[in-house]
């Protein structure tokens, strides 16, 4: 185990945000946990997290494969998320490999950033948005009034429908 | 004379850092077959451009964009 790591201020300190894919084969409920231990690696090299986006389930926009061991994972869809933190270099170093190694993660990616966020909506506009439609849609109130509106026009129209079908 | 000139997004909307997590707006600077729109058609400075290039073409690394489409 590597020993923990204090900044100290003569460090030069840089922001970077790491961006990753996890493969879709994790079940849901692992994924939390997974980010969990990422950001234990960040720490434990001295990171210091600054802001995060925890994974959502994503189409991606053209198939990717990652290869561990002798299985090819073909993969359509990721859980895509981002962490951005402050570190060294040498702890970027360490946090690259520690990806490199990882069996659970499609892609990844450093970058350099600010500490500013930069998402100009505050949040990343993909599935989440989807779903988050959805279940406004759910408590609306005007999907209830409709069925009602139906319901007292029904029994004239019942009548009716039931006597064209007997004509016909 | 000077009707058509175009002011660039960037300028206008005082956006300094461009992140290549924002697809619905870099979708913006993609044509149908999701290549990148000139900035002589955008309007877009060089400067921005520069960097707009550079977040589609990470955008696309991590599966947010097509490299092709169609």
């Amino acid at each position: 185990m590597e020993t923990e790591k204090t900044l100290e201020k003569g460090d030069n300190l840089t922001i970077y945000e790491v961006s990753y894919l996890l493969l879709p084969s994790l079940a849901l409920e692992q994924v939390p946990a997974k980010v969990t231990a990422l950001k234990k690696t960040l720490t434990s090299v001295g990171g210091q997290v600054i802001s995060d986006e925890n994974p959502i389930l994503i189409d991606l926009a053209y198939p990717m494969t990652k290869v561990v061991g002798t299985i090819r994972h073909k993969c359509t869809m990721g859980y895509f998320g981002w962490v951005k933190f402050e570190t060294t270099k040498e702890g970027i170093e360490a946090i690259k490999k520690s990806l490199d190694m990882d069996n659970e993660i499609l892609r990844y990616l450093i970058i350099k950033t600010v500490r500013e966020n930069t998402l100009l909506s505050g949040k990343m506009k993909l599935k989440s948005e989807d779903d988050s439609k959805r279940q406004t849609d759910g408590y609306e109130s005007e999907t209830v009034e409709v069925p009602v509106v139906e319901k007292e026009a029904t029994p004239e129209e019942i009548d009716k429908s039931i006597d064209d079908l007997v004509i016909a | 004379m000077n009707t058509n000139i175009k002011k660039c997004y960037f300028t206008e909307n005082n956006i300094k850092y461009i992140d290549f997590k924002d697809v619905e707006l870099l979708r913006k600077f993609l044509n149908p077959h999701a290549r990148i729109i000139s900035r002589k058609r955008t309007g877009v400075t060089a400067k921005h451009q520069r960097n707009l290039a550079m977040a589609i073409k990470r955008s696309r690394f991590m599966g947010l964009l097509p490299f092709v489409s169609r």
